[in-house]
């Protein structure tokens, strides 16, 4: 079966696929909408290619047992993010994007960026730092507050909770305060790097709604036709 | 951090930067006995080769993921982790830290490696800035014949040569641009070029007179020890 797919014009990385970034704080519903957005990007005959935090081969380890570590050099963690970052840049990304996929990124610089930011990195060297990320075609905020992100945590994880930074002596009290940092961080990004803002504390099929159309209005914006031929008019003879 | 007493001298961080050969090693042993003399205290610290980059290049599959920007970030973060305990402390207790190479010879490796020179500086940014960086120039001839002699080189000796005699030669330049041009470094940086086929007295002295400044009449009040690391 073959369908046929019209090409686009390249992105602002240059390079003929897409590249769609999730990002929000923790609890803001990103896995959820990154599998939706790959269920709808498959159904219109779509290669993806997802890709997230830590999960590459030479620097995933080293970052899990860092955020365990709560002496870790934020410095330190933040490198790692970044060489994680290169490596899924360099091996997963890229090829992907070169061979005209839909790459989605379950978080990318930003969010590595916010919890360096958070505990006392410098910003504008953190900016440095992970400018060699190829430019995504739209960075899609789920913007939940630190708030409703704690209302949605009932055990939160001692690293989602920042209490490596000791803001509060109790586990959720720090997870909502460590949350209001990163969602600061998140919304000053949201205007330097042009992200979509997603009111995501709305029901999930109205944000997820809103989440694909701006997918296929970035899509359409390149040329490339976002709902390409039903399938049933493949060629095979 | 403990609280810096006002009767604390002020920490140092002097940095031996050069090819292989110059005399930074030698140079950096006699400082630090003069320095000692003056009744400072006085720690070494060495720009180590990178452990995880060796450990992730020891497999087929971590060799392929090895790209020059992934080694260098890698590389970077266990500096980070390694200057954290042995530059910051000492320094915030108003020692003396003498680095035999620092982050000029990193930044140098990384850009004779074929990164982007402004990326492989900012990456480095995070390090704290050498109060003095002690320059050896030496040529790369020089540092190339005295790898050969000290290291013999297996078969294809003269394949080796010519590899790491090329890579020398940009690292000479990276070195070079780092010093003619301040805005191309990590930070703006005092600095002192040494030849080495100076002799050794000549050398020390001109080192004495460039760090005598630094350590301020007897016992400095300096009210921060060290800039807080970003």
């Amino acid at each position: 079966m073959t369908t046929t797919i019209a090409p686009a014009g390249p992105g602002a990385h240059g390079e003929p696929g897409f590249l769609f970034v999730l990002e929000g704080i923790d609890r803001s519903g990103r896995s959820t909408h990154v599998r939706r957005l790959e269920e709808h990007l498959r159904y219109l005959g779509r290669g993806v290619t997802r890709t997230s935090l830590a999960s590459s081969l030479l620097s995933g380890d080293l970052i899990r047992s860092a955020k365990r570590d709560r002496h870790a050099d934020p410095t330190e963690t933040a490198l790692l993010y970044a060489a994680d970052l290169a490596e899924r840049v360099e091996q997963v990304i890229l090829p992907s994007l070169r061979a005209g996929l839909v790459v989605i990124a379950d978080r990318y610089a930003w969010t590595p960026m916010a919890r360096a930011e958070a505990r006392g990195v410098d910003p504008a060297w953190l900016a440095a730092l992970f400018a060699f990320a190829p430019a995504p075609d739209a960075v899609l905020f789920l913007d939940v507050d630190a708030a409703s992100s704690a209302r949605r945590a009932d055990d939160p994880d001692p690293y989602e909770a920042g209490f490596d930074l000791e803001l509060s002596a109790d586990l959720r009290e720090s997870y909502r305060l460590f949350q209001e940092r990163l969602y600061a961080c998140f919304d000053r990004y949201a205007g330097s790097a042009a992200f979509t803002r997603i009111p995501a504390a709305a029901p999930v099929e109205q944000v997820g709604q809103r989440l694909l159309r701006t997918v296929d209005t970035v899509m359409a914006g390149r040329g490339a036709t976002a709902a390409p031929a039903p399938r049933s008019s493949g060629r095979l003879a | 951090m403990p609280a810096t007493r006002s009767d604390r001298p002020r920490g140092l961080l002097i940095a031996a930067e050069g090819l292989d050969g110059s005399g930074k090693s030698a140079g950096l042993d006699a400082l630090g006995r003069w320095l000692e003399r003056k009744g400072r205290r006085v720690h070494l610290v060495t720009l180590e080769p990178s452990r995880l980059v060796a450990r992730a290049a020891d497999g087929p599959r971590g060799r392929r993921a090895l790209t020059p920007r992934v080694a260098a970030l890698l590389a970077a973060s266990e500096t980070a982790d390694r200057f954290a305990a042995d530059i910051r402390r000492p320094l915030a207790r108003g020692h003396i830290v003498l680095a035999d190479r620092y982050v000029w010879t990193a930044v140098a490796r990384e850009i004779a490696r074929g990164l982007d020179p402004a990326w492989a500086a900012a990456l480095y940014r995070f390090a704290r800035p050498p109060d003095l960086v002690l320059f050896h120039r030496q040529e790369p001839a020089a540092a190339l014949a005295r790898a050969l002699a000290t290291r013999p080189a297996p078969v294809a000796a003269e394949a080796v040569a010519l590899a790491y005699g090329t890579f020398l030669e940009r690292l000479m330049a990276a070195y070079e641009r780092l010093l003619d041009e301040p805005g191309s470094g990590p930070w703006p940086v005092r600095s002192l070029v040494l030849d080495p086929r100076q002799p050794a007295m000549a050398r020390t002295e001109a080192v004495r007179d460039a760090v005598r400044p630094l350590l301020g009449g007897g016992r400095g009040r300096i009210p921060t020890a060290v800039q807080p690391w970003p």
